[in-house]
């Protein structure tokens, strides 16, 4: 820590018109120092710059001084040699020649380097997983409503809004208007049943009386599952398979009584306490008889699958 | 994907986590915190005892020294690194708290961090969890000679070197960089806090006098100086007296903190010139160019850059506002972070 470095004297010079007067840095610095009558080697023991660079300050010429920040700590350690006031010139010199930051290209110290990938790539691969998962999607949910009318977990779990098909007396099998008009209609009129908001549906013997008196549903209840009346005595029911088909039949004890899948042209018989509550996977290709009576399924299908109760 | 998305939400933050003070810098917007590095913790007895905090940053600073037993103030960060993780979590959750709204839809911010260079990975690796425990979805760190050299405005890309001596409250770290790496970087444990303790020390041996870290403190920034200059200055100073156990006061000059200095200055004048010995030539010439840059609340002891200077016998220039160049340069860091996402990394 030596001392004996040249000291300027303490006079506190105003450097207010640095700026104004439109002077530039080294130039105010030169004139402090040669009015002081200090010399450029007295600067260069205090600052430790060379003689070039003390020169080039004095001239201004910052393009020969290495960078800007240099520059300003140069300003700044020359001006406290000097005991001057260094805000005002290095106001004046932001306004020649302002800082700029560096650039930050490549600070290796803040770890390892991760592989760069594109933010254009990025997208395209998170829109390339969305599209694939959106495929995905449609194609399950278009295989489940395909395989939808055979499959038995679908139909069971249909049944908690299951149909009843109450069997009422049977109609005139020619005079499908009797269904809505004449003594016998009493007894086939629609009776609503209070707890399921099905419909009791009289239904003549016949098939073809069938669209009648499904016209007759309320419309409140048009959208709920019908009941079909057919007059007893029940003869035993048989179904007969046309194509291949699942059905499953329980009686009234709840007991299954026939369950299963059939090919084409088997006729099975249905046999228990009834009523009967049947399941059937493929209605299309399956005919309900009660005795010599077809049952016409149709009404009572949904997306394929036939739910209906016989008594 | 979404970072544009994220940057109009989240508030990314650099944070200088010094042993004296921390920095805060937000994204977009600079600086916006800085506090001393001090918690207050009340420790609460009886059947619901627990430790609640009680404040932090200049508040708990002034309770230093004046605290009663059942508050405890605590500075939770030591030599640089974690001393207390717990304390050190709390306290950045707060500062953070402050400076990040938490909204609805606002995310955790992103948070680049200081660490020193000498820093051992479980130093760094305690620094990276307490910043997570606080609150970041994500924490990148990078050495405080880089961030001090980046806010200096130095040009660390450059194939030039460049020199940076950054002292802080705890450690004084020095670094030698050039093409964006650091050639050289070392990290001593002197700083700040080694000078108040020296002052501390000497008076205690000399006039036989206690006095508190924040007067310590008082006297460095007031009469500190680190080179004997034409000026002597003198300050009134309150102590107890050891012999008495009766406060007094006394009057201490700068020549006589100039040498309470010496120890700690001689080992930061130390760990320069091995930086220099250890620098390659062509290296070295550029730093003989362009000089030294002192970064730091250290570079504002008067006329430490002339200590240097004559030590050396290199130019020394002390950065702009050199107490905020470390935030500023890990800010320079966050703003070019989207840019630069390849190079950073989460361990």
């Amino acid at each position: 820590m030596s001392e004996g470095l040249p000291q300027p004297p303490l006079t506190d010079i105003s450097t207010a018109d640095v700026s104004a007067g439109g002077w530039l840095p080294g130039a105010v610095l030169r004139a402090e120092r040669e009015s002081r009558g200090l010399t450029m080697e007295a600067v260069v023991q205090a600052t430790r710059f060379s003689v070039r660079q003390v020169d080039a300050l004095e001239r201004d010429d910052y393009a020969s001084l290495p960078g800007m920040t240099t520059v300003r700590g140069f300003v700044r350690s020359y001006a406290k040699y000097l005991q001057l006031d260094v805000t005002p010139l290095l106001d004046a010199l932001d306004s020649v020649a302002p800082l700029s930051l560096p650039e930050v290209r490549r600070p290796a110290n803040m770890g390892e380097a991760k592989p760069r990938i594109s933010a254009l790539r990025r997208a395209a691969t998170y829109f390339f997983v969305v599209c694939v998962a959106t495929i995905l999607m449609l194609t399950v949910y278009g295989y489940v409503i395909q395989q939808a009318p055979q499959s038995m977990p679908l139909a069971l779990n249909s049944l908690q809004n299951n149909q009843s098909v109450q069997v009422l007396p049977t109609m005139p099998t020619d005079s499908p208007s009797a269904v809505s008009a004449g003594p016998s209609v009493e007894s086939a009129t629609l009776v609503p049943l209070a707890d399921s908001g099905s419909a009791v549906v009289g239904v003549p013997a016949t098939s073809a009386v069938l669209p009648a008196a499904v016209k007759d549903i309320p419309a409140g209840m048009a959208g709920n599952p019908a009941v079909v009346a057919v007059l007893p005595p029940v003869p035993a029911l048989s179904v007969t398979f046309d194509g291949s088909s699942w059905i499953e039949a329980r009686d009234a004890t709840q007991k299954v009584v026939l369950s299963g899948e059939f090919s084409a042209g088997v006729i099975q018989k249905v046999e228990g306490k009834p009523p009967f509550q049947l399941w059937v996977g493929k209605a299309s290709a399956v005919r309900v008889f009660s005795g010599e009576r077809s049952i016409d399924l149709q009404p009572f299908t949904r997306a394929g699958v036939a739910r209906l109760t016989v008594e | 994907m979404f970072n544009f998305l994220r940057s109009y939400f989240s508030n990314d933050l650099a944070i200088d986590l010094g042993t004296a003070n921390t920095l805060i810098y937000a994204r977009g917007k600079g600086v916006v915190l800085d506090e001393p590095s001090v918690v207050a913790i009340r420790i609460e007895g009886g059947p619901n005892a627990k430790k609640t905090i009680q404040a932090v940053g200049h508040e708990a600073k002034l309770m230093l020294g004046r605290n009663p037993k059942e508050l405890s103030v605590i500075r939770p960060l030591k030599d640089g690194v974690i001393a207390d993780f717990t304390v050190t979590e709390q306290m950045l959750k707060q500062f953070i708290r402050r400076v990040h709204e938490s909204r609805l839809l606002s995310p955790s911010p992103r948070i680049i961090i200081c660490v020193p260079s000498g820093s051992t990975q479980v130093e760094r690796r305690a620094i990276r969890e307490s910043a997570l425990g606080a609150g970041a979805s994500q924490v990148y760190l990078i050495e405080e000679p880089m961030a001090a050299a980046l806010g200096a405005g130095l040009p660390v890309t450059d194939a030039t070197g460049s020199m940076v001596v950054d002292i802080g409250g705890g450690t004084t770290e020095v670094g030698v960089i050039s093409l964006g790496g650091m050639v050289y970087a070392n990290s001593v444990r002197v700083g700040g806090d080694k000078f108040d303790e020296s002052i501390i020390s000497y008076i205690n041996r000399n006039y036989g006098m206690q006095i508190g870290e924040n007067t310590a403190e008082h006297i460095k920034k007031t009469i500190g100086s680190a080179f004997p200059g034409s000026e002597v200055k003198e300050m009134e100073v309150s102590g107890i007296n050891r012999a008495e156990g009766i406060p007094r006061k006394f009057t201490i000059s700068s020549n006589e903190i100039l040498e309470a200095l010496t120890e700690p200055l001689n080992q930061v004048v130390r760990a320069v010139k091995d930086a220099l010995e250890r620098t390659p030539p062509e290296l070295g010439s550029d730093i003989a160019e362009r000089g030294m840059v002192l970064t730091g609340g250290g570079a504002l002891l008067k006329d430490l850059d002339r200590l240097l200077a004559e030590e050396t016998g290199l130019p020394v220039i002390v950065a702009d506002d050199p107490l905020t160049c470390v935030a500023r340069g890990s800010g320079l860091a966050l703003e070019k972070m989207d840019k630069l996402g390849s190079i950073f990394a989460t361990e």
